[in-house]
């Protein structure tokens, strides 16, 4: 099987700064993407203005705290929460990242990094598969940035992303900026991740800015998308053509014009890229 | 070589155990050989900036839902605290609404601050107000609703409340730091007082209010669920009966305007606005 998502255009996520424009119906944007564990609340606005912007355009749920890589069980609550979450809001598609973020019953509220090993692989390949029945729908797995990696690795992230993506029957989630971040931090080539990994199964693109600091890149979502960034977005589509892409902005977090036109930006790449390639074909 | 499960436990404790200065004192040297360094950065380097990133998200998390104590400790000793109270209190729940839910108790218990012998009721108030905030909607009643019903049907109503609504009781007259302009000049005066609050949510909007002892009666009465006869009945052992009654329709009316009394449940209302018992 592959992974099949409608194609929604370029997005945003739905922040607390811009819920003024949502809920004044002045928030004009192709999709919403909402990060999961805010609206798993029993009222009050921040679920009125996600059943607004759904109202207004598709949305999609991407969470934070599944910890499909933790040793932990899956919080049997949190997935309850999150179906009901579903149901509710109807979106497009549920989305939460190839990391690990408990342990003990701690949770550290960070997505923190695997070993690339046959042993986590069969872990998470069984947690994603029982996620997705709990669910009753196949979700996402996004990559994420990292700061260091295990010697013990037997593999290279994009194989384990792409294997537990195949093994799984899972959509995946391509965030380009933290391939970059991580690239940079690690020292491998981040356009080999791009054209490794399988592009059937890539429904969205998550773009962002990151912050220098000195020996390393972090991870920070408080600026624009940086240079090196976008032109790896190119690499990603030409790999993998259109796909839905988000535009992540969650620090330092810009008026809602400023953030568009970084949607928009992203429209305009893919449209140059997807033009360059009609043309020479 | 470690287990995943090993491995997730010693690296989850080498940042978290500590904060900030002494972070990584403890970290398990067969994890620290798991760890790849290279370039500029070492393996305890790489860990360290997990370390710095747990530490710095959980305290602005409690520095977001506890603004006002933030406000009076200031930056340094709020880190401090929200430190120790970290090293204590690990998040057990998935969503970081949770982080501070035994913050309140930990300021009281283990945080006294010299000055701010108030701040655990601050705490409290700013916690309740957050459970005000994301409670489950209803639909609150009128004022149109309640002057629909006929005088003869009044003795024997009975009212539901708000998801919304809650009870607080604090040692410290905190609401006066909310109103004041100059909260830290006020706290300089403020002495202790037995203070019973309401807090409640209006459409999108957080409100508090300080109750004096016969609306504290009434509304205790309220949510358990008595008629309003056996409501005025409790208020008669505060006020003579006359005044019980009419202060009891007061607060009723009061509590509409408010928006803390909620439509019945269709099933309960049988057709109509209110229960009779």
């Amino acid at each position: 099987m592959t992974y099949r998502v409608p194609y929604l255009g370029h997005g945003v996520g739905l922040r607390t700064t811009h819920f003024p424009h949502v809920l004044a119906g002045t928030a004009r944007v192709d999709w919403f993407e909402a990060i999961s564990e805010n609206f798993m609340i029993a009222g009050g606005r921040p679920l009125a203005v996600l059943e607004r912007a759904r109202a207004i355009c598709p949305v999609v749920l991407h969470g934070v705290s599944l910890s499909l890589g933790s040793t932990d069980p899956l919080s049997e609550p949190y997935l309850r929460a999150l179906r009901a979450l579903a149901e509710r809001v109807a979106p497009a598609w549920v989305s939460d990242h190839l990391c690990w973020g408990s342990v003990g019953g701690h949770y550290a509220h960070d997505l923190l990094p695997l070993p690339y090993t046959e042993e986590a692989l069969d872990h998470v390949v069984e947690r994603v598969r029982t996620v997705q029945d709990r669910l009753g729908r196949q979700i996402l797995i996004e990559n994420v940035s990292s700061y260091l990696t295990f010697t013990h690795s037997a593999m290279p992230e994009w194989e384990f992303l792409a294997a537990v993506a195949e093994r799984a029957d899972c959509g995946i989630l391509l965030d380009v900026n933290n391939v970059y971040v991580s690239a940079v931090n690690h020292g491998f080539d981040a356009e080999r991740y791009i054209l490794a990994v399988p592009a059937d199964r890539v429904g969205q693109i998550h773009l962002a800015g990151h912050s220098h600091r000195g020996t390393h890149l972090l991870d920070t979502h408080d600026g624009h998308v940086a240079p090196a960034v976008w032109d790896l977005y190119r690499v990603a589509v030409r790999r993998c053509g259109r796909v839905s892409t988000l535009v992540e902005w969650d620090d330092r977090i810009p008026e809602w014009d400023v953030l568009c036109a970084e949607a928009e930006r992203a429209r305009g790449v893919e449209a140059e890229i997807l033009e360059a390639h009609a043309v020479s074909a | 070589m470690l287990s995943l499960r090993d491995l997730q436990a010693g690296f989850l404790r080498s940042i978290a155990t500590a904060p900030a200065s002494s972070v990584l004192g403890g970290v398990d040297p067969t994890l620290l050989e798991l760890v790849e360094g290279r370039g500029p950065l070492g393996a305890a380097d790489r860990l360290g900036i997990y370390a710095e990133m747990y530490w710095a998200r959980l305290v602005d998390v409690l520095h977001d839902d506890f603004p006002r104590v933030a406000a009076f400790l200031g930056s340094s000793r709020f880190t401090a605290l929200a430190c120790a109270y970290l090293t204590r209190h690990a998040s057990t729940r998935p969503s970081v609404r949770w982080v501070g839910a035994d913050f309140a108790d930990f300021l009281a218990r283990d945080g006294a601050v010299e000055g701010l012998p108030f701040l655990a009721d601050v705490a409290r108030l700013e916690w309740t107000r957050m459970a005000a905030f994301d409670a489950a909607d209803a639909a609150p009643w009128r004022v149109e609703s309640l002057r629909a019903i006929p005088p003869s049907e009044w003795p024997r109503l009975t009212f539901h409340t708000i998801p919304a609504l809650h009870v607080l009781r604090v040692a410290w007259p905190v609401h006066e730091l909310w109103a004041a302009d100059d909260a830290q000049a006020v706290a300089t005066a403020l002495r202790p007082a037995e203070t019973v609050l309401r807090v409640w949510r209006d459409g999108f909007t957080v409100y508090h209010s300080r109750m004096d002892t016969v609306e504290d009666a009434a509304l205790e009465r309220l949510l358990a669920g008595v008629s309003f006869v056996a409501m005025c009945d409790r208020l008669e052992a505060m006020r003579p009966p006359p005044e019980a009654a009419r202060e009891a329709a007061a607060l009723i009316l009061r509590w509409v305007e408010d928006g803390i009394l909620a439509v019945p449940p269709p099933a309960e209302a049988g057709g109509r606005r209110w229960r009779r018992r």
